[in-house]
């Protein structure tokens, strides 16, 4: 089957996307990349150290990844747009995912600021990808100042919650006409396939692969639910009903006769 | 004649009069995904060698990191 995610002029086969932060090592962070058939993964724009060795942890991600970066910490709209514009430099990549948010606490998305950021950026040729809050109104807002894609959180980042609010998920992808990624919150794998049973396009998670026990399994279990949930909304769910039907006929049942 | 600049929020001095020879006075390391601004503008690597670096001058100097 030919199901493809496209954003931006990029056609991805894999929907789930993944962090490269916490992970107990980089080991195991590969491993986990390799088991949850990951194509895209996210990275950190950050200053580097003036005395100390600086690794590239590029080198380690180039040969077999498309590297998403992030503005992950920017409270502005100048610190995101800079940010974003180091990131093109750095990585020759017109991808972003933007993070504008509110404060350091819940690091829930500051709407007020991240429009206009999203704004700016897709005047300059990116391709914007902005992590928001679940909210309809916000993100057919972003699609309309041309972002391509739209990444409502489930929950606050690293909070492994889960979604939050289905029924507001379920509103902004029947109303986007661009990809719908879920962003920040998940747990376990049930959420993943909620999400994808809701017909969102991919899902960006981190933590809670990287922080499982066993990540790789866990990274596994994730890919593993983001294909049961995608066949599960192409397939066409039934609907839900208040009372029962059965599923077997009555007719030819058998029917005691009283003896007596 | 030397200069102060701000690199990466600290106070530096050098007497470097480009960015490139700024990097090599400093010895930071350096790899291909380093991207610089100098006040809040990227300058292009392409552009480090004849980019004049003036006192008072802010520098960052970033590179992709592990990041979700």
């Amino acid at each position: 089957m030919n199901d493809f995610l496209a954003i931006g002029n990029k056609k991805f086969k894999s929907r789930l996307f993944m962090g490269t932060s916490r992970y107990p090592n980089h080991q195991i962070m590969l491993e986990s990349l390799h088991a949850g058939r990951i194509e895209v993964v996210t990275v950190a724009i950050r200053r580097i150290s003036l005395k100390k060795y600086n690794e590239n942890i590029i080198d380690l991600l180039k040969k077999k990844y498309f590297i998403l970066p992030n503005t992950a910490g920017c409270y502005t709209v100048k610190e995101a747009v800079l940010t974003a514009e180091l990131a093109r430099e750095a990585l020759k990549t017109n991808f972003v995912k933007l993070e504008v948010i509110g404060n350091d606490e819940d690091l829930l998305p500051d709407v007020e600021n991240l429009i206009p950021a999203a704004k700016e950026l897709v005047k300059k040729k990116f391709i914007v990808l902005p992590y928001c809050n679940d909210d309809p109104i916000v993100c057919k807002k972003l699609e309309d100042i041309g972002c391509s894609a739209v990444m409502p959180l489930a929950a606050p980042i690293g909070s492994g919650m889960g979604i939050q609010n289905k029924y507001n998920l379920k509103l902004i992808v029947e109303k986007a006409n661009v990809p719908v990624i879920l962003d920040a919150g998940v747990g376990t794998a049930s959420d993943v396939a909620i999400a994808m049973e809701l017909g969102c396009d991919g899902v960006l998670l981190n933590t809670a692969v990287a922080e499982a026990q066993n990540p790789k399994l866990m990274a596994k279990a994730m890919v593993g639910a983001i294909e049961a949930g995608r066949n599960a909304f192409l397939a066409g769910r039934i609907p839900k009903r208040t009372f029962a039907r059965n599923s077997t006929t009555n007719k030819g049942k058998i029917k005691l006769t009283k003896i007596n | 004649m030397r200069k102060k600049l701000i690199i990466n929020g600290k106070n530096t001095f050098v007497l470097s009069e480009t960015l490139s020879k700024v990097l090599y006075e400093i010895n930071v390391s350096r790899n291909k995904n380093v991207a610089i601004a100098v006040n809040e503008k990227v300058v292009e690597k392409m552009n480090w060698k004849n980019y004049k670096i003036k006192s008072g001058d802010i520098i960052e100097i970033v590179q992709p990191l592990k990041g979700g």
